[in-house]
């Protein structure tokens, strides 16, 4: 265990001492995850990849920037950001969930996808670039199952309740593994658009090899599924304006 | 001595059943795109275009209608055929195949590491019990994290 800061008189500390100082204190102290494991103290070895984490941090305070509140049981976030909202004083923004985790001991199943439908559209109104929502739910206690599903503006792909064991477990690790390490836009996020990081606005839109400056995001979508979901407002390099809507 | 017509005419304008409610002035977003037909309208109500401002926002709520929508929707959609049934092989094969991850995910990496998988039992060896929104989550970062590794 550290020892608090003020307990170093600071004319005995020097940098070595320091270094061991802070080197000393407790992860949870400084903001990083806690390593629990002797596998975990190893670090990353997969160069390039994206870095995302689950996190229960919306499972109290719901998100903002949605049309109306909604507590998430578990989001995927990138993992900086988590470490950042750790301290549950924060909440995060809807543009910034790339999935959804349900989970339950023993909701019916029908209830848990509905939850995972209304809050993929919460996840559709926030995030233009978005080509459709991911969730994750799991429920039961000693036989646990899950379902992975799919919604986008079209409909929903979902898999069959599946026992966590046995091949399907396989299954499972290998989504969660392509849901923490996979590229943006293979957890649908359109990158036709560039997106502002914080404030989670599109900024520009390419279509073909035209690019736009998007001056106002002018329509979202009622409803959860349909075409023409989002509308644009943009300009091009001449100045001229146009209407961009997705199909 | 005053017209009769509009004297009526501003009797009628006493008659509350004439004052009409004022809605907000219409914004014509459209006339953007033929800016050499609307100049002079473009000019009075985007006097800054140029600079991107931020243009007027509805001030319609919308929030209520938007959450019942959705709400019945969702509903209807659990029964409706547009929600297709697919495997979980399905997911890993199709929607997530191994060209689209960093590393090709092989299944004898967490075969090989006891302390996410019993080999003996073939499940998650510490797979939570309780369906706790904290045990998942630090078992979800700890599978990842170690097949990450």
């Amino acid at each position: 265990m550290a020892q608090p800061l003020g307990t170093h008189p600071r004319s005995l500390i020097k940098e070595k001492e320091l270094e061991e100082l802070l080197n000393s204190y407790d992860d949870e102290d400084i903001g990083v995850d806690r390593v629990d494991s002797s596998t975990e103290k190893k670090g990353f070895t997969i160069a390039g990849a994206e870095d995302h984490s689950f996190s229960i941090v919306s499972h109290k305070k719901a998100p903002s920037g949605g049309y109306h509140l909604r507590k998430l049981d578990i989001i995927l976030i990138n993992r900086n950001l988590r470490h950042f909202l750790k301290d549950g004083n924060r909440r995060p923004r809807w543009h910034q969930v790339k999935a959804i985790v349900e989970v339950s001991v023993s909701a019916p199943c029908k209830s848990m996808l509905q939850q995972i439908f209304e809050k993929a559209a919460l996840m559709f109104e926030s995030q233009p670039f978005r080509w459709f929502a991911i969730g994750l739910a799991l429920r039961g206690t000693t036989a646990t199952e899950f379902s992975f599903v799919l919604v986008n503006q079209g409909g929903v792909c979902r898999t069959n309740w599946a026992h966590i064991s046995g091949y399907d477990a396989f299954n499972l690790a290998h989504i969660v593994f392509a849901l923490s390490y996979t590229k943006p836009e293979f957890l649908s996020v359109d990158t036709s658009m560039t997106v502002d990081l914080l404030s989670g606005n599109v900024t520009k839109i390419k279509v073909k090899d035209q690019e736009f400056n998007v001056i106002k995001h002018v329509y979202s979508s009622l409803i959860l599924f349909g075409r023409g979901t989002h509308v644009f407002l943009v300009q091009d390099k001449d100045g001229k304006s146009h209407i961009l809507k997705d199909a | 001595m005053q017209n009769p017509e509009v004297a009526m005419l501003q009797k009628k304008e006493l008659n509350p059943c004439y004052i009409h409610s004022t809605f907000p002035p219409a914004t014509f977003l459209t006339t953007l795109i033929q800016q050499e037909h609307f100049k002079e309208y473009i000019a009075n109500e985007f006097p800054s275009l140029n600079l991107c401002p931020p243009l007027p926002a509805s001030t319609m709520n919308r929030e209520l209608l938007r959450k019942e929508v959705n709400a019945t929707t969702a509903n209807a959609l659990l029964n409706a055929i547009t929600s297709q049934v697919g495997t979980t092989e399905w997911v890993s094969k199709a929607i997530f195949p191994d060209k689209f991850l960093p590393v090709v995910f092989n299944d004898t990496c967490l075969d090989n590491v006891p302390e996410c998988w019993d080999k003996s039992r073939q499940r998650f060896s510490n797979l939570p019990e309780t369906m706790g929104e904290q045990a998942i989550q630090e078992w979800l970062n700890h599978l990842v994290h170690t097949l990450g590794v």
